[in-house]
């Protein structure tokens, strides 16, 4: 059905005439903080038309070169914990996930179906209620304004939803291809290892890419959680060029660039998988 | 667990299962009594010391009122009731100065052990107390007792009464009080308790061997527990209903009656309320529990893939989420409190004082889900209509470009919208500006324009998800209905009403849900948006509990607040999940 090219019959153009209003209003923003980060570092007047009108990268430079009293170069520093902890908390929640989904897709036990609407009735937990034990207890632990917290409870927030995701394509695959293996003696383990962990490679890689950059995008545990600059992630330090001492809005601009492009180039590659995943997994039992 | 009962044949009643069965019990027992027989100790010794501290503030508060020498009666109260009372303090009003003008009252302490930062709380609270109590005097109406007490932080309080200087006067002349030592925390438990526990372990397995469903066995021995320490416990009106009565007595300002007693009967209800629920709900847990210890040893291997992942949400998701719903129960300092957060988010309601505007958060809450997803289905079945069209060019593009805002992180669009609503710079008041409309103050003081905002900032990122799944939907019906019910003759409307509607409806469904829970809780829009601003009026449930936990650090509130919007969710998918279920066999 989706074969729009094949059309042959009359085009008409009347369509047009509601879509392209509604796309400049979807586009208006973004183009405007591309506008805002050109714009320099000198301050932005108030202007209607989303296009630049300099070309000045000033706004770049601060971003990217900042650094605190100590001479720490906050960007990279803050850059490359945004990194860790997305990359940490896709590879521990991947790890986890993986072998969990196989156990539900694969094997029929007691507490299994209780497992599975465990894990579905935490996407319904409120984030804050989690939040103020665990506040107490990362605070307990010294592990309050650092990476491996974070990362902890990032990976397993991870868990449950990354677990739905791949159980439906585990699902999918026959069971044929293990029996078979089980006759010529492979244990349970080889063979999740050695056939269902490759034919499912395209999954958990998107799987593992969704949880990625939901890490990335995580704003508010972490604003939460995170007091010194040198902990801070991204999000957190985009928010804080807007905050309430100072504002510098081409400095939101600029960052918030920086940071949104890859996610969002991720996020056209992973699409269509997105919409399959959140919808398979609220529907199937 | 219905769908492994049939496969796998548990050993049910095996003696491993009864010896870990009772073990876990025991143990549940142990933690349960035990964290039960401490609040209990910690309410009663906080009552008791409530009513002694008002005890004394209302003596002082006399001897102040009668025109004594103040500076003497608080060295007095300091020295006798050393044990209790960290220092001792009155406001006394100025008088009237040598150009008769009056004075501002003035706060009188003990010597020592007050700063300047304890100060400046005192003398807020023996203000606020003033002019609760005029105010109470004018209507005829009564202070309450907890408006007496205040939270100095670290667990130390001070107890305030208001007093006049004489029975004819309409206003409060002053407040005399005491500042309360941080309580003692309760010791470890008591051997006894222990014991006693134990013999509960043991009659859970007695009662097991005799034939009883463990379940059973278990409530009757927990209650059995309960009731002994209960019982047990010296009763705390006995401590201090006497020293309490003094302040309901006290004819100086007409205290709400019989304050303490029924506040302990609350506090001793709820207790036992809460923890007979405990109960139930071990008992309903254990069970399972035993079960699948015994299935883990009948075959481990699948609890081998499962357990990492189940352990790990267990303790840093599940034992959280539990913890969170126990904090409900504490006030600030973790104290139990029983339903008291409840009750205050309840009360918001009526009392204006009240930190919390719950009621009004939830009206704002449901407009604002309801507004932005009804906003979202239409204009995304709208475009997904429209690109659903063969017939015309850049359809791909069209949707390419019309999902942008579902690939931005949320905060940075919020933050992005906050700028295209600044007052200042804005290009939506440049926009106005060239049509000739004064510049409006979006997210200034009007909730209205801040709702505005939000809502504008929320459709723009939500539309683009309705709209792939819609035409995810759309492109999925097969072209043969609608050309077989344009032979039947049936209008553009008919065939939507008919033919598109109700095969959009399965894929629509679960988006409307999920799409539901997301805005519920878009903590990322209102909070960077607005703000809650102004005045809290433009808060949702989640972004009022954050404020509750992060700047008033009222833990307990802000948890019973999050309990609560899990129930709300939990009840909506329930019933919608139902709602889905009675369609689809109608449709079927």
């Amino acid at each position: 059905m989706s074969g729009s090219s094949n059309y042959t019959g009359k085009t008409i153009w009347w369509p047009h005439l509601l879509l392209v209003p509604v796309t400049i209003a979807t586009l208006y923003p973004v183009l405007y903080v591309v506008k805002l980060s050109l714009a320099g570092t000198g301050g932005v007047s108030a202007s209607v038309s989303p296009l630049p009108s300099t070309f000045d990268f000033t706004a770049f430079e601060t971003v990217v070169s900042r650094t605190d009293a100590q001479g720490t170069w906050l960007f990279g520093v803050q850059m490359l914990n945004s990194i860790v902890i997305a990359g940490l908390t896709t590879v521990l929640g991947i790890g986890l996930a993986c072998t969990a989904a196989y156990g539900f897709a694969r094997f029929e036990f007691p507490g299994r179906r209780m497992g599975l609407l465990g894990f579905l009735a935490t996407q319904m937990f409120p984030g804050i209620l989690t939040m103020i034990p665990l506040y107490v207890l990362m605070q307990k632990l010294n592990l309050l304004d650092s990476i491996a917290g974070l990362t902890l409870v990032y990976a397993t927030t991870s868990i449950p939803f990354c677990t739905w995701m791949l159980k439906g394509y585990f699902d999918t695959l026959p069971r044929e291809l293990e029996e078979s293996a089980v006759i010529d003696g492979a244990s349970r383990f080889t063979i999740f290892v050695r056939i269902i962990m490759p034919l499912s490679a395209p999954a958990i890689a998107v799987t593992a890419l969704f949880s990625f950059m939901t890490a990335w995008n995580e704003f508010v545990l972490a604003y939460t959680f995170l007091s010194s600059e040198a902990a801070f992630t991204m999000p957190v330090q985009i928010r804080n060029y807007v905050g309430d001492k100072d504002v510098q809005w081409s400095l939101f601009a600029a960052s918030s660039l920086i940071v949104s492009i890859p996610v969002m180039g991720l996020f056209y590659a992973l699409e269509k998988h997105l919409v399959g995943g959140l919808t398979a997994g609220g529907v199937k039992g | 667990m219905a769908g492994g009962g049939a496969t796998y044949a548990v050993t049910h009643g095996s003696t491993v299962t009864r010896v870990v069965s009772a073990l876990l019990w025991s143990t549940c027992l142990l933690v349960v009594a035990d964290w039960g027989y401490t609040a209990v100790d910690d309410a009663r010794t906080a009552v008791d010391r409530a009513g002694r501290g008002a005890a004394i503030a209302d003596s002082l508060a006399r001897t102040v009122a009668g025109g004594g020498d103040v500076e003497q009666a608080l060295a007095a109260v300091e020295s006798k009731h050393g044990a209790l009372v960290a220092a001792a303090f009155a406001s006394v009003s100025g008088g009237v100065d040598e150009f008769g003008i009056a004075r501002g009252a003035e706060l009188l302490t003990t010597k020592g052990r007050i700063d300047d930062t304890m100060r400046g709380q005192l003398g807020e609270h023996t203000r606020s107390l003033e002019t609760a109590a005029s105010d109470a005097l004018k209507r005829g109406g009564r202070i309450a007792f907890s408006r007496l007490a205040v939270d100095l932080g670290d667990r130390i309080e001070a107890i305030a009464v208001p007093y006049r200087k004489a029975e004819s006067d309409k206003e409060a002349a002053g407040a005399a009080g005491v500042v309360l030592k941080a309580p003692v925390v309760s010791e470890g438990s008591a051997p006894w308790r222990w014991a006693a526990c134990l013999l509960a372990a043991v009659l859970v397995v007695f009662l097991v061997r005799v034939g009883l469903p463990l379940w059973v066995a278990g409530v009757a021995a927990m209650l059995v527990v309960l009731a002994a320490a209960i019982a047990a416990a010296p009763t705390l009106l006995e401590i201090s209903g006497g020293s309490l009565d003094i302040v309901g007595a006290s004819r100086l300002f007409p205290h709400e009656a019989a304050p303490a007693a029924a506040a302990l009967a609350a506090a001793d209800t709820w207790l036992l309320v809460s923890m007979a629920t405990l109960a139930l709900l071990f008992g309903a847990l254990v069970e399972p529990l035993a079960w699948t210890v015994s299935a883990v040893r009948a075959d481990p291997s699948p609890y081998m893939y499962v357990g990492p992942a189940v352990l790990a949400t267990g303790v840093l998701v599940f034992v959280p989420f539990a913890v969170g719903v126990g904090i409900a129960f504490t006030d600030r300092g973790g104290t139990f409190v029983g339903m008291a957060n409840y009750i205050e988010v309840v009360q918001s309601l009526t009392d204006e004082a009240s930190v919390t505007h719950f009621w009004r958060t939830l009206v704002h809450t449901v407009i604002w889900t309801f507004s932005n997803v009804t906003l979202h289905v239409t204009i995304g079945l709208a475009l997904a209509i429209l690109l659903n069209r063969p017939d015309f060019r850049g359809r791909k593009l069209y949707r390419m470009l019309l999902i942008v805002p579902w690939a931005v992180p949320n905060y940075i669009t919020a933050l992005t919208w906050k700028w295209l609503f600044n007052t200042q710079y804005g290009p939506i008041n440049a926009m106005l500006g060239a049509l000739g409309v004064v510049p409006v103050d979006w997210l200034g003081e009007s909730a209205l324009t801040n709702f505005a905002a939000n809502l504008a900032t929320n459709v723009w990122l939500g539309f683009p998800f309705m709209m792939v799944i819609s035409l995810g939907a759309l492109q999925s019906i097969p072209a043969e209905l609608y050309e077989a019910a344009s032979i039947d003759g049936a209008s553009g409307w008919q065939k939507f009403r008919h033919v598109t509607l109700p095969l959009l409806k399965p894929a629509l469904f679960p988006a409307v849900i999920l799409g539901t829970i997301w805005t519920f809780n878009a903590f990322n829009i209102i909070y960077l948006v607005s703000g809650g601003g102004p005045d809290h009026q433009t808060e949702i449930l989640i972004t009022e509990a954050y404020y509750l936990f992060t700047v008033l650090r009222r833990l307990g509130l802000a948890a019973a607040y999050s309990v609560l919007i899990f129930l709300l969710l939990l009840g909506y998918t329930l019933i919608t999940n139902r709602l889905t279920q009675a369609t689809e066999a109608v449709d079927r």
